[in-house]
């Protein structure tokens, strides 16, 4: 019994399941029923085109008028078609619209037998007509098809039993045995129905088990994203815990250290081997040494730190590419020399004078791979080779660091860009450092669109890292092809002792100790410096100077002090519209930082501990300029 | 379930109606039988078709116009192709008067040549029809060698329609010698002449195309 395995089926189904196999039906029955007006409006142009081409006259000897057949395709084919067309488009998938349009079609067959002249071919229009009505998967539209042929036979037989049967007198009931045939395929479309039905209902219970699996596998994303949203906002909150303390740590190391690695420094200058003795001299070595390893270290830490917490980032300034390498070549030549190792920087082709890069993060990561090459190699050479590439991605600054040191291994080279690792534990013995170098230089290589890699190693042969960089040059710059045709900057190329700082410069600094060394370093290049312990004393003096006719060149201020600190200093500046020269102080070293003093209105920023070099340097650059021609950016930094 | 307004069940009541009417009236039309014939019980007097038929002879009337009659040319074509005796067929033709030979040479009238052993004759104004009694496209009369009148009436079922039906149930059981179950049956098709001139006597001239009769 297909009709109740049908209901059983939907008896266990949910609503919604019944829901969606009602609405198929619904779409079913739509279609089906626009797929019957074109068959209509089909039928019944073609139907009165026929009808006037097989019987256009009917006559009376000389006289003829338009046969009847052709008015009853025209207007029995258009009551049969426009009225289901008009159902089927105000009420489409109604019952009523299918039945209507059944009945229809079956009385088209009944007249295009009748004006083919009862054609046998035409009466498989029947069949058809009622494989088509199947499509509906509604068994009742194909029994009250049957009933319309079935009444048809019926009252002709009794009336004009020649017309279907041949005979002027037929049994009353020969009907019955047309009908008959009619109904042999009716049983086949009912079980096409049912079977529809079936399939229509299972596939609406699979439907609806695949949505409650959607709707559950929502529900745990949703579950899973809360989790993961609360998980994220602790991991959040854990990474703001430690870039507080990383910057605290920072500070309350990088103070101290100022004041220890000063005071070294300025012991060292002034220490005299003959009159204080050797040993004297060789304590105020190892003090300077240790502070300044103890200073890497911290800077290595911050800057691994800021990375892998995407924090660091990277400017595209305009900058002189040959500069890069002669101060690389300044600071690591004496190193070098004092190690019996030969560094040649040599251009391979010509570079571009000027380039747009970030020159810091360059000159870092040259730094770190030469003062690896020179740490390594115990005699030999250090190569620097610069060349420009032109590749499918566009033209690359490809630099190498070749020495003639150990070299390394397969496994070894294998460890070398993960942080704090070396290429084995005695390195670290040996040459020390903390194993961020190298992990460091790559993901500065790789913000800034590039590589460091290991070009090649051979054991006992040396090494050779490379840096692979895109290569944007600044527009209007010209090709150089050695470094002694760079106009360096003349700040920025002066040895430390040549800076002389000739102006007035307001130290604000609450710390005694700093107080007295950045003061000494100032004083000693020159320059007139006045002391103030807060903010809040150095803008009152700023201003009692400005208006006693002897404005203060450079402002150096501490940003971390009691009652006003330099944030809030600068920004009052320049609030006031001061074009004063302001250098920040900030123990702090996270990118943040940097970003906030700009924000204040500081001109250049300077890490503690205080680098005297530096120092000097920036001092120097922004004396040097004329405060109408400042610009407020890129901020300078003193590294 | 989707409901339609009350008002559209009467329509659809109103529409089933009118198809009704209209099939029914289509069904009406296609079984109401022409005039009935007035042939005599022998072969008449006076014909110019034959003066007296000597071999068995089928006489079929067509309006060469009438959409009917080719169903009527289809079943004698077939009830004709197996006759095993002599048989004479003559095809009259109705012709108005005034028109050119052009308005009868129509597609029925070439099915109509091509029966097995037909002559065709034009048939002007429809006099040799009237001389025969006959009033309606596709008439049949059946003649025995003796001249006798043996059957008389259509061989359709309905206008227009092919199929089994005892006119041409006649037809066959004649050519085959055999015993007619009925000596009558009603003719489908156009009327050749208006029943007025039906009633009047007018002048037959007979005119003939392939073979004669006489």
């Amino acid at each position: 019994m297909p009709l109740t395995a049908l209901r059983s089926r939907f008896a266990a189904a949910t609503p919604r399941a019944r829901a969606i196999h009602h609405e198929r039906l619904l779409d079913l029955h739509r279609s089906t029923d626009r797929m019957f007006v074109i068959l209509l409006w089909v039928q019944w142009i073609i139907g009165t085109f026929a009808t006037i081409f097989l019987s256009p006259l009917t006559w009376i000897g000389a006289a003829s008028h338009p046969h009847v057949h052709v008015y009853g395709a025209i207007l029995l084919g258009g009551l049969l078609t426009l009225f289901p067309s008009y159902l089927a488009l105000r009420h489409p998938g109604a019952r009523l619209t299918r039945h209507a349009i059944a009945v229809a079609q079956m009385l088209w067959s009944a007249l295009l037998i009748h004006v083919s002249g009862g054609r046998l071919e035409t009466h498989f229009h029947i069949f058809g007509s009622l494989a088509f009505l199947a499509f509906y998967r509604d068994w009742s539209v194909v029994v009250t098809a049957t009933v319309v042929v079935a009444l048809d036979h019926m009252i002709r037989g009794i009336f004009w039993p020649l017309s279907v049967f041949g005979v002027a007198e037929s049994s009353n009931w020969r009907w019955i045995e047309h009908a008959g045939w009619v109904v042999i395929e009716d049983v086949v479309l009912f079980a096409s129905c049912f079977k529809g039905q079936r399939e229509l209902a299972d596939s609406a219970v699979r439907q609806e088990q695949l949505e409650a699996s959607f709707q559950r596998t929502e529900m745990v994303v949703e579950v899973r994203t809360a989790e993961l949203r609360v998980a994220n906002a602790l991991a959040n909150e854990a990474s703001r815990a430690k870039s507080d303390f990383l910057a605290n740590m920072s500070h309350e190391i990088r103070t101290p250290l100022t004041a220890i690695l000063g005071y070294a420094d300025i012991l060292s200058d002034e220490c005299d081997p003959a009159k204080d003795g050797l040993e004297r001299v060789k304590g105020i070595d190892t003090i300077r040494n240790a502070s300044r390893h103890l200073l890497m270290v911290i800077n290595d830490i911050l800057d691994i730190s800021k990375i892998e917490a995407g924090k660091m980032t990277v400017e595209s300034v305009e900058s002189r590419l040959p500069n890069v390498f002669i101060e690389v070549d300044s600071l690591m030549r004496p190193r070098a020399t004092n190690k019996g190792v030969e560094l040649t920087i040599c251009m391979q082709t010509p570079v571009p004078e000027s380039i747009l890069t970030d020159p810091t993060r360059l000159r870092q990561i040259l730094m770190n791979l030469t003062g690896n090459a020179v740490k390594f190699t115990s005699s030999g050479a250090v190569t620097i080779s610069v060349r420009c590439e032109s590749r499918s991605e566009g033209q690359r600054l490809v630099i190498d660091v070749e020495d003639t040191g150990p070299g390394m291994n397969n496994e070894e080279a294998a460890r070398l860009f993960k942080p704090f690792s070396q290429a084995d534990a005695s390195v670290t013995r040996k040459f020390g450092g903390t194993g961020l170098g190298l992990a460091i230089s790559r993901k500065l290589a790789v913000l800034m669109g590039g590589n460091v890699s290991l070009a090649h190693s051979e054991p006992g042969r040396g090494s050779c890292f490379r840096i692979d960089l895109p290569l944007n040059a600044a527009p209007g710059t010209t090709m150089v092809d050695a470094l002694q045709v760079v106009d360096a900057t003349p700040v920025d190329l002066l040895p430390v002792s040549a800076i002389m700082l000739s102006g007035r410069i307001l130290l604000a600094e609450d710390g005694v100790d700093n107080q007295r060394l950045i003061s000494f370093h100032l004083k000693r290049a020159g320059a007139v410096v006045d002391i103030a312990d807060n903010g809040a004393i150095a803008l009152a003096m700023i201003d009692k100077a400005t208006s006693d006719g002897c404005a203060y060149d450079l402002l150096l201020t501490d940003m971390q002090m009691p009652e006003m600190d330099g944030y809030a200093l600068a920004r009052t500046l320049r609030e006031k519209g001061s074009r004063l020269a302001i250098i920040a102080l900030t123990a702090h070293a996270m990118a943040e930082d940097e970003e906030r003093c700009h924000t204040a209105g500081c001109d250049g920023y300077a890490t503690k501990p205080i680098d005297k070099t530096s120092l000097l340097r920036i001092c120097a650059l922004w004396m040097s300029r004329p405060s109408s021609g400042r610009t407020r950016k890129p901020i300078n930094r003193a590294a | 379930m989707i409901r339609v307004p009350a008002r559209v069940l009467v329509y659809s009541f109103i529409w089933l109606c009118l198809i009704a009417c209209g099939t029914l009236s289509l069904a009406a039309y296609s079984n109401r039988a022409g005039a009935s014939s007035n042939a005599g019980p022998s072969w008449p007097t006076g014909s110019l078709l034959l003066e007296q038929p000597r071999d068995s002879t089928v006489v079929l009337f067509l309006h060469p116009r009438c959409p009917c009659s080719r169903a009527t040319v289809r079943e004698l074509k077939g009830a004709l192709s197996v006759t095993p005796a002599p048989l004479r067929v003559c095809v009259v033709v109705f012709a108005p008067a005034g028109e050119s030979e052009q308005w009868s040479q129509t597609d029925l009238l070439r099915q109509a040549g091509s029966l097995p052993g037909a002559s065709v004759f034009i048939d002007i104004e429809g006099k040799e029809a009237e001389r025969f009694g006959i009033r309606t496209s596709g008439h049949v009369l059946l003649y025995s060698p003796m001249g006798k009148l043996v059957y008389s009436g259509g061989v359709t079922p309905s206008r227009g329609h092919e199929g089994e039906n005892a006119g041409i149930d006649a037809v066959r059981r004649f050519v085959s010698g055999r015993t007619l179950p009925t000596s009558e049956a009603a003719v489908f098709g156009c009327p050749i002449l208006h029943a007025e001139e039906a009633c009047g006597t007018r002048e037959v001239v007979c005119s003939q195309e392939g073979e004669p009769c006489h």
